[in-house]
Formats: C-alpha cells, sequence, structure tokens
C-alpha cells in the first residue's frame, strides 16, 4: 500500500513536466496569435511593440522560454500578468475561494442528493417512488446547466421582483448569510445534473450488492432489511461513487465558469476564460498547470480510498 | 484629429454593448466599460428638472447644474452597474480604470461638455492662449486624498506637468495622437502655473479626446507618476471620491473626498459599483433595487421597467453618438465614388432602426445628431449618407463597372448579439443590391489588431463608433492616416486629407463647424468608404431617490457633484 | 424491432427522436418554414402561433426555423467529436488491452496525463492555441472522449484475450493477427457504439454551453448563442418564448441520447449497466 502511493508519487512529477510541456508549446504554436497585438494600441509603433515583446520575453526562442519559465518557477515566481503587469499568484489566490466555494457546496448537493435518492429507489424498487425519481433523473441529466441558471435570474425577478445579491463574493465568514444567499440557490441548481447521475449510479451499485451472497447471508441472520443497507451494502458500493465523485468535480470546473458569469461572480472560470482570450500566457500556463496538480492528486487520492473503503482492495 | 485607439475612444463613450453572455467576454478581455452605461451614467448629474422621457435633440439645453433644493441629503451612496471586470485599477494599464477614474477620482484642468462645445476650467482659473501655439494655465488650490505617501499635499503645477509627461509617455492605453504629434512640452515656472508649447496649431486641443482627455489629462502627483506601478495597489488623486477598495478589478468602493476643491461637494457619500455581466440579471438587480441607475438597451426594456415602476423611475432619454457604419474598401475598385454612393444608397436605414431599436433612433451623418453645431441637418443627411435608392444604386454600380461576381467577406467581432444582428442586416440589405457577402465573425482582438488597424478584409466591416464628446473625432476617418497607421480602409484623398488637416488651423468656431460639415458633404461626394447608417435613441432610467442628475451634457455629466440620494 | 420495442421501449424511443434531429440536422433549410436568418420588421417578437408555432425574435426571425436550423451545428460538432474521440479512443484501448506491455503503458500513462486536463481547460488551451473555429470546439469535447473511453475498451479487450475459445483458436494454429481482427475486434466493438451514445449527451450540453457563453460558433442558428445576451434580456422583460424553446429542443435531444445510450449498454453489455 505505501508503497503503491509512493510510486504514484513519484510519477506526479513526470506529469508536472508533461502537462507543462504540451501547455507551454500549445500556445506558442505557429497558429497562436501574437499577445502583443492585443496590447497594442492603435498608435503603438512597431519599435514599441519590439520592446513590449521584449519586456514580456517573447523574443527569445521558445526553448529558452520554456527554460526561463521553469527556473522561476522552481523558485516560486508564477510570473506577471501580461495585461495588467501584475504578480500571477495574487490574482489567482484571490479568486480561489469563489471557485472552491461554488465546488464545494455543488458537490455535496450533488452528493447528498444523489446518494439520498439512490438509497431510498433501491430499497424501494420497482415503487412508484422509485419510477418517479428515476423519471426525473433521466432529465436532470438533460436539462443543461446555464438553463436552469438563467430562469433561476429571469423566473424570480418577473414574479416577485427578486435579485440575487449583487457585489460580489461576500467571504463566508464573515457574514455566512449573505454568502449562503448569494451561492446556495445557483449551487443548488448547479448539483442537480450531478445529483441524478449520483443517484442512479447508487440505485444500481446497491441493487447489484443486494443479490450478492453476503448481504443474503446477513439478512439470513436475521438483520432488519434497513441496517443491512446501511453496514454493508452502501459501504460495498462506495467505490463507484467515489469514482464518479471525481469526474464531477473535474467537469464542475466549467459549471463553475457558466455560474460566475451568469451571476456576474469574479471567480477563477472568469479569470481563466479572459486571460485565455487575451493571450496572457503566464496566467494560463500556470492555471493549467495548477489544475492538472489538483486534479491529478485528487485522482491518487481517489485511488487510495478505495484501501480504506474495502479492505480487501489491496495494491501491489 | 481624431486617432486614440478604437476602444479608447469605445470606452471613452462607454455605450459598449451591455453585458450579454459573449458581450462580456469579449468586452472584459479587454476590461472595457464602465459601470452604467453612457456618460450619463453615474450619479453624476446636476440637472434637477426631470427631462422625462423628453428626448434631448441635437444639443442639449441642459446648462450648468441647476441650484439644487435646500434640504439636500448628504450621505448616500450611489450604486452604479459595472458591467465588465477590469483588468487592473492603474489608470494607465487599463482604459476602462483610466476613465472611470478620470471621472472620479482624478481632477482636470479643463472639460469641454458636448453641448456648448465651451471649454470650461475645472482646476483650471485662468487660460491664456497668446498664439495658437503656447498657452498658459493658472491653477486654483486644492488638495490631494490624504493617503501615503502623498498625505493631502496641495496640488502644484509640478504635478500637472509630469502627469501629462507620463501620459504622453503611456504605450499600452493610447492617448490621441495629439499627445504625440502636437504636444511639444509642459513648463510649470511657478507652483500655480503651467505653460504648453504645441508643435502645431490644432484647434481641438482643448477636446475632450485631446488635451482635455479624462484619460490623459488626470491630474496625478509627481511622486506617483515616477512610480506608475504603484497605481496597481493604490490610487491618490485629487478629485471629488476617493478610492476605497476592489474586488480583483470589480465591485469598487469610493467615498467623498471631504478637502475637494469645490466646498460641500460631492453630496454623495459613496460611489460603488457591482458588477452585473447579464443585461437580464441587471435588469433583475434594478428592479430589486439593488442598483440605482441603469440603461435599458431598447425600447422594449424602456417601456417594461415605466410599466412596472411608474413613478417610481425616472427615465432620462438622449441620441446616442455611437454611429452604426458599414465600412467599405478605399481602394481598388472601391476607389469610385459611384460605388460608396451605391453601397450606402442600398442601405435601409429604417429598416436598421426597426430591427436594431423598435424605431427609436434617428439616421445619422458622419457627425451624429447630438452635435448640432457641426451634424449636417435632416436634410442634408436625407440628400446624401441618407439616401435610400436601390436602383439608382445598381445602376452605379454597373456605371463604376464594379465586380458584383465576387464573394465579398463582411467581418465583425463576435461580441454580443448586436454586432452580429447589425452584421446581418447590411449583409441582407447589400444582397438586394446583388451583392454576395460572407458574413465572418472574429475574434474581437484578431479583429481589432488585423482586420481593422491592419486592413485585413475584403469588403466590409460593420461596427459602431465609439461616442465622443468631440465632434472632430469623427471625421478623422477620412483622413490619409487615423491615428499613427494609415487610413483602415486603405483611403487616400487628396482632397478630403487636405480638407481636415485645415479645419483644425481654424481657430475661429463658427468657420471651423462650417469646416466640419463641408468635410461631411465633400465625403459623400469623393466616396469616402466609411458609411454612417444610424444612431440609438439611448435611455437612462433611475429610481425616483436619485435627484440632481445632469442629462444632454455628455461625460460632462460625470463630473457632477450634485447628485445625491433621498430616499425619504 | 417489434420486440425491441416492447423491450426497451425508451431507448426506441431515444433513437427515434435522434434520428429525428439528424434528419433536422441535414435537411432543415428545406423543411423550416421560414429561413431562419430572414429579417422582418412586420413580426418582431411575436409570441407563439400558428404561423409562428414558436414565435418570433427581434430581428422578426421565427425561432421554429431557427431552432430547427441550430440543430445542424450541435448535432454536427457533437457527432464529429464523439465520433473522433471514442473511435480514436476505443482503438488505442484495445491496441492496450490485447497486445499490454509497453503498449499498455504508453497509453495508460498518456490517458492518466490528459486526465488531468479538465474539458474546459483543453479547451481555453487549444482556443489560446489556435484561434476559433468549429475544428477547435471539435478537438477539446474529442479529446474528452478520447481518454473516456480506452479504459473500458482495456478491460474489455483483456477479458476477450484470455476467453477460452481465444486459446482455443490460438491453439488450432491461427495467427495473432487473425484473431486480433476476427475474434477480439468484433467482439468488443458494439463497446465502441454503446461509449459513443453515452457521450454524445454530454457533448452536445458541452457545445450549447460554450454557444452559450459566445465561444461557440460565430454567424450560424445555434441553440445556446439564441439564449444567451440580449434574448435573455428579452426573457427578462417577458418575452420566454426566445430562450424556451431552444432550451427545450437542447434538453430533449440529450434526453434522447441518453436514453438511446442506456439502451443500447443494457442490450450489448450488461455488465456495465449503472
Amino acid at each position: 500500500m505505501r508503497q503503491y502511493a509512493l510510486r504514484r508519487m513519484a510519477f506526479l512529477p513526470i506529469i508536472v513536466v508533461a502537462v507543462s510541456l504540451i501547455t507551454f508549446f500549445t500556445l506558442r504554436s505557429p497558429f497562436s496569435q501574437d499577445p502583443v497585438d492585443l496590447l497594442s494600441g492603435q498608435n503603438t509603433t512597431v519599435e514599441q511593440q519590439e520592446l513590449m515583446r521584449h519586456e514580456l520575453g517573447l523574443d527569445k526562442p521558445v526553448p529558452k522560454q520554456f527554460v526561463i519559465w521553469m527556473g522561476d518557477l522552481a523558485r516560486g515566481d508564477l510570473g506577471h500578468t501580461f495585461r495588467s503587469n501584475q504578480p500571477v499568484w495574487p490574482q489567482i489566490q484571490s479568486r480561489l475561494p469563489v471557485t472552491f466555494e461554488i465546488l464545494l457546496l455543488a458537490v455535496t448537493f450533488s452528493t447528498v442528493i444523489g446518494v439520498t435518492l439512490g438509497v431510498i429507489t433501491a430499497v424501494r424498487q420497482n415503487t412508484r417512488v422509485d419510477y418517479l425519481f428515476r423519471f426525473f433523473a433521466v432529465f436532470g441529466q438533460s436539462v443543461p446547466e446555464f438553463f436552469l441558471l438563467i430562469l433561476l435570474i429571469v423566473l424570480p425577478s418577473i414574479w416577485w421582483n427578486y435579485s440575487p445579491p449583487v457585489g460580489g463574493h461576500i467571504p463566508f465568514f464573515r457574514d455566512p448569510l449573505e454568502n449562503l444567499r448569494l451561492y446556495l440557490p445557483p449551487t443548488l441548481l448547479l448539483g442537480l445534473g450531478g445529483a441524478a447521475t449520483m443517484m442512479r449510479l447508487t440505485r444500481s451499485t446497491l441493487l447489484e450488492v443486494f443479490r450478492q451472497d453476503y448481504v443474503r447471508t446477513a439478512r439470513a441472520k436475521g438483520l432488519a432489511g434497513r441496517a443491512v443497507v446501511l453496514r454493508h451494502a452502501l459501504r460495498n458500493s462506495l467505490i463507484p461513487i467515489v469514482t464518479l465523485l471525481g469526474g464531477h468535480i473535474t467537469a464542475l470546473f466549467f459549471g463553475s465558469l457558466i455560474l460566475e458569469q451568469i451571476f456576474s461572480i469574479n471567480g477563477l472560470g472568469q479569470f481563466f476564460l479572459v486571460s485565455a482570450i487575451t493571450y496572457d500566457y503566464p496566467v494560463v500556463q500556470f492555471l493549467v498547470l495548477y489544475t492538472a496538480l489538483i486534479v491529478v492528486t485528487m485522482n491518487l487520492l481517489i485511488d487510495l480510498s478505495y484501501a480504506f473503503i474495502d479492505p480487501r482492495v489491496k495494491y501491489s | 484629429m481624431t486617432t486614440d485607439n478604437y476602444w479608447t475612444r469605445r470606452i471613452d463613450r462607454r455605450r459598449v454593448l451591455a453585458g450579454t453572455g459573449s458581450a462580456a467576454i469579449g468586452v472584459g478581455a479587454f476590461a472595457l466599460t464602465g459601470c452604467g452605461d453612457d456618460d450619463d451614467n453615474g450619479g453624476s448629474s446636476g440637472k434637477a428638472t426631470p427631462t422625462q422621457a423628453g428626448v434631448q435633440i441635437g444639443t442639449a439645453s441642459a446648462q450648468t447644474p441647476t441650484a439644487v433644493a435646500e434640504n439636500v441629503k448628504k450621505d448616500g451612496t450611489f450604486r452604479a452597474r459595472q458591467s465588465a471586470i477590469y483588468a487592473s485599477i492603474n489608470p494607465y494599464k487599463g482604459l476602462d480604470s483610466g476613465l472611470l477614474w478620470g471621472f472620479y477620482i482624478y481632477d482636470h484642468l479643463w472639460y469641454t461638455p458636448l453641448d456648448t462645445g465651451i471649454r470650461e476650467n475645472f482646476l483650471a482659473t485662468s487660460i491664456e492662449q497668446p498664439d495658437p501655439l503656447h498657452f498658459t494655465v493658472k491653477i486654483g488650490e486644492s488638495f490631494f486624498h490624504d493617503k501615503a505617501p502623498i498625505n493631502g499635499r496641495k496640488v502644484t503645477a509640478l504635478d500637472v506637468k509630469a502627469s501629462y509627461e507620463t501620459a504622453a509617455k503611456q504605450t499600452k492605453i493610447s492617448n490621441s495622437s495629439w499627445w504625440t504629434q502636437t504636444l511639444e512640452k509642459v513648463d510649470a515656472p511657478d507652483a500655480s502655473t503651467i505653460t504648453f508649447t504645441l508643435k502645431q496649431p490644432d484647434a481641438w486641443t482643448f477636446s475632450s479626446t485631446n488635451g482635455g482627455s479624462p484619460l490623459g489629462s488626470s491630474i496625478i502627483p509627481e511622486e506617483i507618476c515616477k512610480d506608475v506601478d504603484s497605481m496597481d495597489r493604490e490610487l491618490i488623486g485629487s478629485g471629488r471620491f476617493q478610492f476605497v477598495s476592489h474586488e480583483n478589478g470589480t465591485n469598487f468602493k469610493m467615498k467623498r473626498f471631504d478637502k475637494w476643491r469645490i466646498k460641500g461637494e460631492p453630496y454623495l457619500a459613496g460611489f460603488e459599483t457591482r458588477l452585473l455581466q447579464e443585461q437580464a440579471a441587471a435588469l433583475a438587480a434594478f428592479s430589486a433595487k439593488e442598483i440605482d441607475q441603469l440603461d435599458p438597451n431598447n425600447k422594449l426594456e424602456r417601456e417594461q421597467l415605466e410599466a412596472k415602476h411608474g413613478k417610481d423611475i425616472n427615465v432620462d432619454r438622449f441620441d446616442r453618438r455611437a454611429v452604426w457604419q458599414v465600412q467599405a474598401r478605399g481602394d481598388g475598385q472601391w476607389k469610385d465614388p459611384r460605388v460608396i454612393q451605391a453601397i450606402s444608397m442600398s442601405l435601409d436605414r429604417q429598416e436598421m432602426i426597426q430591427l436594431m431599436d423598435f424605431g427609436e433612433g434617428k439616421v445619422s451623418g458622419i457627425v451624429p445628431p447630438a452635435f448640432g453645431l457641426q451634424s449636417l441637418t435632416e436634410k442634408e443627411v436625407a440628400d446624401t449618407w441618407g439616401k435610400k435608392d436601390l436602383a439608382e444604386a445598381t445602376k452605379l454600380l454597373t456605371a463604376a463597372g464594379f465586380d458584383l461576381t465576387k464573394e465579398y467577406e463582411l467581418k465583425y467581432p463576435v461580441l454580443g448579439n448586436r454586432y452580429a444582428q447589425f452584421a446581418q442586416i447590411v449583409q441582407s440589405q447589400l444582397a438586394k443590391a446583388n451583392f454576395k457577402i460572407k458574413l465572418v465573425g472574429e475574434d474581437f482582438g484578431k479583429w481589432l489588431a488585423q482586420s481593422l488597424y491592419a486592413s485585413d478584409y475584403s469588403g466590409f466591416l460593420t461596427y459602431p463608433s465609439l461616442e465622443y464628446d468631440d465632434p472632430s473625432s469623427y471625421i478623422g476617418t477620412v483622413g490619409k492616416q487615423i491615428g499613427g497607421r494609415p487610413n483602415w480602409a486603405g483611403y487616400q484623398n487628396d482632397t478630403l486629407d487636405g480638407l481636415l488637416q485645415a479645419q483644425k488651423g481654424i481657430l475661429d468656431d463658427k468657420l471651423r463647424n462650417a469646416a466640419v460639415q463641408n468635410i461631411q458633404k465633400k465625403a459623400w461626394e469623393l466616396g469616402a468608404p466609411f458609411i454612417p447608417t444610424f444612431i440609438q435613441i439611448g435611455s437612462t432610467a433611475s429610481w425616483a431617490y436619485v435627484k440632481g442628475r445632469v442629462v444632454g451634457r455628455g461625460s460632462y455629466g460625470l463630473f457632477n457633484g450634485k447628485a445625491y440620494i433621498d430616499k425619504g | 424491432m417489434g420486440r425491441l420495442a416492447k423491450q426497451h421501449p425508451l431507448g426506441v424511443f431515444g433513437l427515434v427522436v435522434l434520428l429525428g434531429f439528424v434528419f433536422l440536422g441535414i435537411f432543415g433549410p428545406y423543411i423550416a418554414p421560414y429561413d431562419p436568418r430572414q429579417l422582418s420588421t412586420g413580426r418582431q417578437l411575436a409570441g407563439p402561433s400558428f404561423a409562428h408555432p414558436f414565435g418570433t425574435n427581434s430581428l422578426g426571425q421565427d425561432i421554429f426555423s431557427r431552432v430547427i436550423a441550430g440543430a445542424r451545428i450541435s448535432l454536427e460538432i457533437a457527432g464529429a467529436s464523439i465520433f473522433i474521440g471514442a473511435s480514436v479512443g476505443s482503438f488505442l484501448g484495445i491496441l492496450a488491452g490485447y497486445y499490454g506491455r509497453w503498449v499498455d503503458y504508453v497509453v495508460q500513462r498518456s490517458s492518466e496525463a490528459f486526465s488531468a486536463f479538465p474539458f474546459l481547460v483543453i479547451y481555453f488551451l487549444l482556443r489560446t492555441a489556435m484561434g476559433t473555429g468549429v475544428s477547435v470546439i471539435i478537438a477539446a469535447i474529442a479529446i474528452q472522449a478520447l481518454f473516456g473511453g480506452n479504459r473500458i475498451l482495456r478491460g474489455a479487450t483483456i477479458i476477450e484475450r484470455n476467453a477460452v475459445y481465444v486459446e482455443a483458436a490460438r491453439a488450432t494454429g491461427c495467427s495473432e493477427n487473425r484473431i486480433f481482427f476476427r475474434h477480439v475486434i468484433p467482439n468488443v466493438l458494439p463497446l465502441t457504439v454503446v461509449l459513443m451514445s453515452g457521450a454524445l449527451g454530454g457533448a452536445i450540453l458541452a457545445e450549447s454551453a460554450l454557444a452559450f457563453l459566445g465561444l461557440g460558433v460565430a454567424g450560424v442558428p445555434s441553440w445556446g448563442l439564441d439564449m444567451s445576451g440580449d434574448n435573455l434580456a428579452f426573457a427578462r422583460t417577458g418575452y420566454w418564448h426566445l430562450v424556451i424553446f431552444p432550451g427545450l429542443a437542447i434538453s430533449l435531444v440529450v434526453l434522447a441520447a441518453n436514453l438511446l445510450g442506456d439502451s443500447l449498454r443494457d442490450i450489448w453489455d450488461p455488465r456495465l449497466r449503472k
């Protein structure tokens, strides 16, 4: 187990290097636009453009730029944004809480709603409750997130003159109520699609487990139905759920951008978007790397968690 | 001359596409757009008279802010809409922030309102111009905001000198070419006197795109001018509001500056912006009183707000100054004036106004109708740029031997629905004159840098002009050079270029205005390829508790210190 | 066919609806009552009526015709990206599963590296590098599908490789290539179809969300784009039909794709039933 974890960890730097290489050279592909173009005004002369290129370090050969970037990175210097010439990290750091909260709440809603309904529908298989929730789940997976989110802007306003709070992110610990007033409704909607998937997965996994011998044995031993579900079956169906969770969080990066955009919240998603369409290389490079690290670490933790969930899982 | 960066001007007049999913992205990219929209934005405004729904035609009638009622409430905070995220708060690194702070945080020597066209002194107490190449400005007493390292010291002539010199050197924001081509030097012989020397006469020197630009003429402390980067974190000016905080370029907070040079002003205790990218969200926020003012995008939104809130809101209406234009090419077979005239005659401006703004708009010449002194009369427009005659157009095209078998590109920036809609309307109207046109939507940055500035298009570009306070800015497109670059349409006409240069030297206002009108007529005769079509009649809705608004004075209204909030 | 409809009524429903949309995508211009781009000053923002079942937008364009026309770009992007992504992904998965050793290692590790790029990140990266365009969107979705699918195919191939009948074939002297193409491939290929249909819904959702954000293809009628910006503001003003119908169209086609995907999975591989 420990050896497996160590080996996976050793693989991390390789992924980081691979991701950095791919990112860096893709951005500077021959098809990409010159960032200096976008920083120039109508009166900017060719000499001024050359100067800007020099200041941004874009006049050096690309491999050399890569070495410089990697060197800076190793020293903890993430560079400055092209557009505003500000250090990259504080820009990201200050937006992290927004995106983190959106992800956290959406994932929580998906999981809580999804697993709860999954258990209910599995236990009450082929009853009306089962059919009803399965029906909704199929729809939940099909409706675009942005469709639900724009309805949240439009309908309450038409009906009750209600608007979501405006004025940006309010730190949770400063004013929990205002914070939740802003984030709860949209993240609940954002989590619905995930909840639907989660519910269907939980249900089918549980049904499969129910059919297995040890559950039958447990039942035969006279344990009450509910206890069987909770003690044995659920524990055994955790692995697919946790696996799904990983992919779900990754997919939510997109959902978070949509939410930020519609609700005018200045989070990491919007920052990424704006940086990407303005060819702000230092930001894009680092954000790609940063998300990659998070995703890879998350996947690793998920793999390792299998062993805790199910002691039969052995890594060699 | 009209020369600043397209987007400087664009934001300058702020009527950038109101945030839509897509617009906000494109605009956000360039960190454009201020709070609110047009210049009559933001609780600035002094005119208490509710010119409710009274369209301001031509030169506005509203003069200086009227005297204020006795029971002024001096503690309100005005909340305006911000429709895009700013890249930086540094006024020299973001055009949007440069303008926003220019109106609220920084002071200026003078400003020229659009209705009168006559310069009004701000910090300046007198401006003497002994000859066209020199002028001397005396300044009054004022103080900087009380923040380290300036600590509220007095504003001196040296600060003004440093500010102009520093602004002229900025490459990331382009001021107009006045800064590089006309301004020779600025001196400060004593603490309250500044002398300007020009390289060549320019009658538009005091206009709001040149020496009176809210961007470049902002008075910044000398020490800060030496360390421009410090403005990434803190802003110190001598304007009526001081900077308090922001959240990564959004949701700005400003508070009243108690030692502002006009005693007792501003009435507002604070000015704040709220990021609202989607127009739908902004409408919802306005109705829920989360913001105090909003520009409806069109007639329907305005009518809906009026129906919903009735007397609880005031709606001001005014002619917008963004001219929607069709830019053809100005070289090769397009050089024949008949071609441009034919294209212009193929366009159905009434249909454009109906489709884009539900009938609320006006046909416009090169200088929009808002400038009554310099724009062409309705009749003159109808005889030239406003003419519609499809049969005649077809005849002219044939006579000119224009190649209609070829497919031409029409490039527009992908920046929200209005750009795409206009492009589509132009395509369908030109199709009636047998033009084969392929619509090409381009990424904004690419469109701007390559298609517009570098003239990389085979047929047409469509876009709205910016909204200037300065009438001369509209005619610059007929010159051989626009800013520092060759004419965007490749149009090189000696006559027009000569007229354009000549009017700058006419110091008499009446004669110069006539020259501006003449250039517009000549541009029609000679087939200048920037074809004006129409302007929108815009509106601003404010809750009735917003008192002391100013309308019809262009960006001048943004300097108003007599607006206040009276929630009763 | 009748039996199939009885056993998997939802799947057949999904298939029919999906084929319907494909039909609209291909023949839309000939079926639509109006030209989706045709402007008209006489009928701006009309509500649903007999002449215009879904009403008209602010330019007087018929929304019903635009919804039909929008099927094309949506299905074109989703279809192309899933087809490319799932086929290449399946092929890599099969190779990895069948040949094992270093082939497996390379495919597995690169798959792991690519799983570090969420869809949004891939899209932004490609967009910055290549600019806008249909191909960039297709590529971004395809890369997601590519590395999503190869694990499943790899697993299935390993099972087939070790199956008794393959052992038997080997014993009778069949060449490895023959076994690979005649036995293994046909047995795991249906899984590719299952994979494709399962991923189609997600691809359509991704395309429409990009279009909604203004990152889609410019200049063509598109469901996501028609729900954004001005149209959204009109919806807030009470003209709800502008956004509801394109939204329902997306939901319906994704629903159809999901139902079809579920049924195909049940039919071809009950083991994968989730």
